[in-house]
């Protein structure tokens, strides 16, 4: 067994079947290995280099650019905006989501194009701390109500008024716009 | 928007500019250790000025740009004063005064003043030092203080006093700079420093005179990282203001002056350092980086007010509109005018959480003393307490006291003797946001509601009142309560018609939010029954039937013509920005392109040039028409994609559109020449800037096909086509990029590495100005990865191939040319398996698309050098097998040397996949080639000798001959390929005195005596591994170590040969092994712990 191991240690050291870079210059397995061992097409290689190089725009259909996930910057007037309509900016752009719990969650994998997610995560922490502050007071009004019945009765009506195209969680889990 | 000078990872600051504005000079830290560069300010060449041999700072060039002042710490930790001669840096002179130096600032060429201590916890001082043939110095002032600045006539300092608060902490003393700015008359001996208390809010700091008799300075404003104080660690915003040269009131003027806001917090741009016509500054993007802007900042110098109002009515930005009220507030002379600007400040700054900066303004609010707000200010001072501590809440700061001083503010904002209607009415507005903040509902809603609206209220307090409502009503969602603030805001006579129509326009949406389309559109037509046409609630009404009748992307002939004919019908700027920019939206989600294409082109011929709706208008009409361009291109409809292309040259002067057009253009046959002709001034295409870069791209585009001088002269071409408007071509992306892709093309020609590097920058910057073109990003991202895979800096060019990969491309060749570059690269970094996988990937592109055929054998040729590498032997050798008799056919030297390469490659492929034989065979081929002058003549690799080649491709065939014999059990043909191998080795280490061969030979030597064990020649193998002993002794005393893993692993291997030895040779040996063990024990070293475990059983074998 000690003898076996024994071998196998000395064979490893020596590598005699790889490849070794030259002499003097001392270049990485990988440089060695092209140099040694890959074959030289001057021409084809310049050609399938310049293939690729030239000081031309990609030409991206709007419709490659979509399914990218990449959305033009919208045309709005963001001085016109309020925080209200921020969030609901993020909830069409899917960022932020109307979850089944009644709060706002982060569903920015989901998000069409650019969005600030310190920005949209600040805004719906605060939008949740809102609704919290809501539900305890209609549980106020409504002694005997539970959290979870004054959340849902909120939520079947907050849903109703929400924009079209929200990012809405389902009762199967499942996400998507509201559609209209 | 300040424009970005140097690109790159490393922090890039403190830029100095020549007075011919050519040259920059910063401070970089690509190196890690920091230096400074100078960088040719039109081509981004940047080079490192000096070598210190140490760190080096605050580099300051001298009035008449012949000397550059800097900080060094190649003689002193604490910092020393050195200059050097430009444009060279020679003449390296330093004080020598034993002081430390901290900052310094050229008085003129020939002073300097530098603020320095005796010691790191000493007091600071001033003095001035004479530059001569060495430095002399004498005292000046005794403070402490920072930043000093000396005006261009070298009269006055300007500084930061710095106050000394403990004595001592640990090496250096306590201090606090102070908030406010002092002058001092430097001509006057023993004068009085002045305060310059700016009007602004927070800290202000490093100052720095501009030769336009303005003052430039850093202000801290706002607590930016929430840290709870306002200091030098928050974001910095530029300001200005005036210190005229030669007056002797200069800080007089300067305090009563209102300072002229350049930047925004959010850049967070310091060390301002005025040219004689722009201002440099460092701004934090991802890392420090030096931008320019013009000296009066983002916002255009000497606008008129009328000006100022127009581009604040199309400012799409909080930020904009911040900037552009700033700069109205300073033209605005009447008190109420005033009052009502910087409400609006207050507002702003609110919004982006700047609560000391909306203090400041409703300080000067309160200041005001005007009868119909008197009151207001009180309001104001606790709605930013409450918006402050609701902030610090959010941060889980001061929950325990929240609710508590919540209701201290209510009671603060009962109503008080003398306040206005507007005050009372805004203490509602707030005591509705304080209750609403402590989860008080219904007195949220009733506070609201007993906020009294009439006439007189200002439209400040307007606007404050309906962001309550909106917040208030949507979070209560009821759009009927929201809808009646929003249409009695519509008709308030205290609003101009646009703003109405912004009320009118919420109205609506408040009504029909969340609504099935359907029932939407039928409540709309209702509500246009009872409402008036010609109100802003009745166009709302009715632009938001026409937006909603909009269902998919292929909305009906009559629903674009509805939608157009009532764009037409206004006359309102208002109204059709209101109509493009609702329908835009909709046409958006919907995927209507027709609709935004028709209202892009109709908008864009309706604004006036040089404003910045026509900005807006003229970038979605660019981006709709270059979108509906490329779709066209895609389908193959050619030439309505040039119309939509030319058409968006001809409106916006596009240099993409451009470019697009050009290559249809050649695609049809037109030559470079007849295109040159139809972009020449005066053509409607060739207008502005366009026929230069047009010139330009046409010479680039030549570029591939030429060859030594005619190359070398076409890119001269094409750069001084570039460079004759470079200064207002430089802030666009795609001159940028053509600039980068000309000396790309330099570099691939020559090998010259300064133009790689200069294309790397032109790169950078232009894939930093194309943040919002996907296009360009794209193919920057290509172009990138390229550069740095062809310079070998395949880490770097890692992530842009990677992000290339991502997106889609134009044609197979550039796909397979980033993916064959992408494969290499993975090679390179060590993902072997991942470049095989690229590599076949390759492969199946070109099974594909016979337009590649052309790149077949290159493909292939790497696909199974790869696979070979990633130890996929047999996907290697079928893939050799494909390549070796396509190569065959290639009848050339550079065949001949291919077959060469592929042949051994190919025994290496079966040796691994367990095929002996096969290696043999291609190993004798091999053997019989090398031997072939003619051909070995033909072998080089850079920077090795040719007999270095051939000697490494003989080690190479011998270690895989003495493998493939060892496999069929042939030990003595085994034996003789590595006594080849080890001769080839002596041969080189007698050439090269390396330890790497040295070592290689003690290997061999050990397999040689492994080999002739196997076959039970005993003596020989002793032998061998004897010869292995003495070189590792000998490998041990080269080294001037105690001992060697390879001398350890020879002993080992020898022991286990000499057990089986002599008595006496074995006592011997056992005797060597024992004092190796001692030398193991001694070091204490864990890493020896395996070799002592094995040492030990073998003395004890090997003992007698």
């Amino acid at each position: 067994m000690g003898r076996c191991f024994l071998r196998s240690a000395v064979i490893g050291l020596t590598c005699l079947g790889c490849f070794h870079a030259p002499e003097i210059v001392v270049v990485d397995r990988a440089t060695a290995l092209e140099q040694q061992a890959a074959g030289s097409f001057d021409e084809i290689e310049r050609e399938l280099e310049r293939a690729a190089f030239a000081p031309v725009p990609v030409p991206l259909t709007p419709l490659q650019l979509e399914t990218l996930g990449i959305k033009p910057v919208p045309f709005e007037n963001a001085t016109e905006m309020t925080e209200a309509d921020r969030v609901e900016g993020l909830l069409r752009q899917h960022c932020i989501g109307e979850g089944s719990e009644g709060l706002l969650v982060d569903t920015h994998d989901a998000c069409k194009g650019a969005s600030d997610r310190t920005l949209a995560l600040a805004l719906m922490e605060r939008v949740n701390q809102t609704r919290g502050g809501l539900w305890r007071w209609m549980q106020e009004q409504r002694p005997g109500t539970s959290e979870q019945e004054v959340r849902s009765a909120w939520r079947r009506l907050h849903l109703r008024g929400l924009v079209c195209g929200g990012w809405t969680q389902g009762d199967t889990g499942l996400w998507e716009g509201k559609k209209c | 928007m300040p424009r970005q000078l140097t690109v790159g990872v490393a922090d890039e600051f403190l830029g100095q500019l020549t007075p011919d504005g050519k040259r920059l000079y910063f401070v970089s830290t690509r190196n890690i250790a920091n230096e400074i560069y100078w960088q040719n300010v039109e081509d981004g060449h940047a080079a490192l000025l000096f070598d210190e041999g140490a760190d080096v700072t605050w580099p300051r060039l001298s009035p008449d740009g012949k000397s550059l002042l800097y900080i060094s710490f190649r003689n002193r930790a604490d910092g020393q004063l050195c200059i050097r001669d430009l444009p060279e840096a020679t003449g390296r002179r330093c004080l020598e005064n034993g002081n430390s130096a901290l900052q310094a600032e050229w008085r003129d060429a020939k002073h300097i003043l530098l603020l320095s201590s005796v010691s790191v916890e000493g007091d600071l001082r001033l003095l001035e030092v004479t530059v001569g043939g060495h430095l002399t110095e004498k005292p000046l002032l005794q403070r402490n203080l920072s930043s000093p600045a000396v005006s261009p006539d070298g009269r006055w300092l300007v500084y930061v006093p710095v106050e000394r608060y403990v004595p001592q902490v640990g090496p250096a003393f306590a201090a606090r700079a102070a908030p406010r700015l002092e002058a001092v008359r430097l001509d006057v001996p023993g004068a009085t420093p002045v305060p310059l208390a700016l009007d602004l809010p927070g800290l202000s700091s490093q100052p720095a005179f501009g030769k336009d008799g303005q003052l430039y300075l850093v202000q801290f404003f706002s607590d930016s990282n929430h840290d709870g104080v306002i200091d030098a660690s928050d974001h910095g915003v530029l300001f200005r203001v005036p210190f005229p040269l030669g007056d002797a009131e200069a800080p007089s003027r300067a305090i009563a002056a209102m300072p002229e806001q350049l930047t925004d917090a959010s850049w967070n741009c310091q060390y301002p350092a005025p040219a004689k016509d722009r201002l440099l500054t460092t701004c934090s993007t991802d890392s420090l980086d030096i931008f320019e802007l013009p000296l009066g900042g983002e916002v255009g110098e000497g606008w008129s007010k009328e000006r100022l109002l127009a581009e604040l009515s199309a400012a799409d930005s909080q930020i904009e509109e911040l900037l552009l009220d700033r700069a109205l507030l300073a033209k605005e002379t009447d008190v109420s005018a005033r009052r009502l600007r910087m409400m609006r400040l207050v507002a702003l700054h609110l919004q982006l959480d700047e609560f000391s900066v909306a203090e400041f303004y409703v300080r000067h609010i309160h200041a005001l003393r005007d009868s119909l707000t008197h009151g207001l200010s009180h309001a104001l001072f606790l709605q930013i307490a409450q918006r402050e501590a609701v902030r610090n809440r959010e941060r889980g700061r001061m929950a325990d006291d929240f609710a508590k001083e919540s209701r201290a503010r209510l009671q603060l904002l009962l109503p008080r003797p003398g306040d206005s209607a507007a005050a009372l009415l805004f203490a509602h507005v707030v005591r509705s946001e304080i209750e609403d903040s402590l989860g008080n509902m219904a007195e949220a809603r009733r506070e609201l509601e007993r906020a009294d609206l009439d006439a007189t209220t200002p439209p400040a307090v307007l606007e404050a009142y309906y962001d309550r409502a909106d917040a208030l009503y949507r979070e209560l969602d009821d759009p009927a309560a929201l809808l009646a603030v929003c249409r009695r805001l519509a008709a308030s006579k205290a609003f101009s018609p646009a703003e109405q129509l912004r009320f009118a326009r919420a109205a609506v949406r408040a009504r029909v939010r969340g609504l099935p389309l359907d029932a939407a559109a039928a409540l709309l037509m209702e509500e246009q029954k009872r409402t008036p046409t010609e109100s802003e609630f009745g166009f709302a009404l009715e632009l938001a039937a026409a937006v909603n009748a909009v269902r998919d992307a292929n909305p009906s002939h009559p629903v674009r013509e509805a939608l157009m004919a009532l764009y037409h019908r206004q006359s309102r700027a208002d109204r059709r920005r209101a109509l493009v920019v609702d329908a835009v939206e909709r046409a958006t989600d919907t995927g209507a392109d027709k609709i935004t294409e028709g209202l892009a082109d109709a908008y864009v011929g309706a604004v006036p040039e040089g404003t910045e709706e026509r900005r807006r208008a003229e970038d979605l009409y660019r981006r709709t028409l270059l979108g509906r361009g490329y779709r066209r291109l895609a389908e193959g409809h050619l030439a309505g994609a040039r119309a939509d292309f030319d058409a968006v040259t001809r409106q916006t002067g596009s240099f993409e559109s451009a470019i697009a057009a050009i290559n249809l253009r050649m695609h049809q046959g037109e030559s470079p020449t007849f295109i040159s002709a139809q972009y020449a001034p005066g053509t409607r295409e060739g207008k502005g800037l366009v026929g230069t870069f047009v010139r330009a791209y046409l010479l680039a585009r030549e570029l591939p096909r030429l060859r030594g001088e005619a190359h070398a002269q076409r890119v001269t071409q094409a750069l001084a086509e570039l460079r004759q408007r470079w200064t207002e071509l430089k802030s666009r992306a795609s001159p940028q990029v053509l600039f980068g892709a000309i000396l790309h093309e330099r570099y691939l020609q020559t090998g010259d590495l300064s133009a790689a590097e200069r294309a790397n920058v032109h790169y950078l910057i232009g894939m930093q100005l194309a943040r919002e073109e996907p296009r360009y990003r794209a193919m920057v991202l290509g172009q990138l990865g390229l550069l740095q895979t062809q310079l070998g800096n395949f880490r770097v060019a890692v992530g842009y191939l990677k992000a290339r990969e991502a997106l889609p491309f134009a044609d197979a060749a550039s796909a397979l040319s980033v993916r064959m570059a992408w494969a290499r690269v993975l090679l390179h970094v060590g993902r072997e398996a991942d470049a095989a996988k690229a590599a076949d990937e390759a492969m199946a592109m070109v099974a594909g698309a016979p337009e590649l055929q052309p790149f077949s054998l290159l493909v292939l040729d790497r696909a199974a050098l790869y696979n070979l590498a990633a130890s996929h032997f047999e996907r290697a050798l079928s893939l050799y097998d494909v390549e070796l008799p396509q190569l065959e056919r290639q009848a050339d030297a550079e065949g001949a040397r291919n077959r060469l390469r592929v042949r051994l490659a190919r025994a290496a492929a079966a040796l691994g996949a367990e095929n002996p034989s096969r290696a043999l065979a291609d190993l004798d081929l091999f053997d019989r080639d090398l031997n072939d002058k003619l051909l070995t003549a033909t072998l080089h690799w850079p920077h090795s000798q040719q007999q270095a080649v051939i000697r490494s491709y003989r080690l190479i065939a011998a270690g895989l001959r003495a493998n493939a014999n060892r496999k069929l059990g042939r030990l003595l043909p085994a034996e003789e390929a590595l006594k080849t191998r080890r001769a080839l080795f002596l041969e080189s280490l007698a050439h090269s005195e390396r330890d790497e061969d040295l070592r290689a030979v003690i290997l061999v030597e050990a397999r040689l005596a492994q080999t002739a064990a196997q076959r039970k020649a005993s003596a020989a193998a002793s032998q061998w591994i004897d010869r292995a002993l003495d070189h590792a002794d000998t490998l041990v005393l080269r080294t001037h170590g105690t001992v060697h893993p390879d001398q350890l692993t020879s002993l080992w291997f020898a022991a286990e040969l000499k057990a089986d030895a002599a008595p006496k040779i074995r006592a011997a040996f056992a005797q060597r092994l024992d004092q190796a063990y001692a030398k193991l024990l001694a070091s204490h070293d864990d890493a020896w712990e395996g070799y002592e475990r094995w040492f030990e059983i073998y003395i004890a074998l090997l003992a007698p």
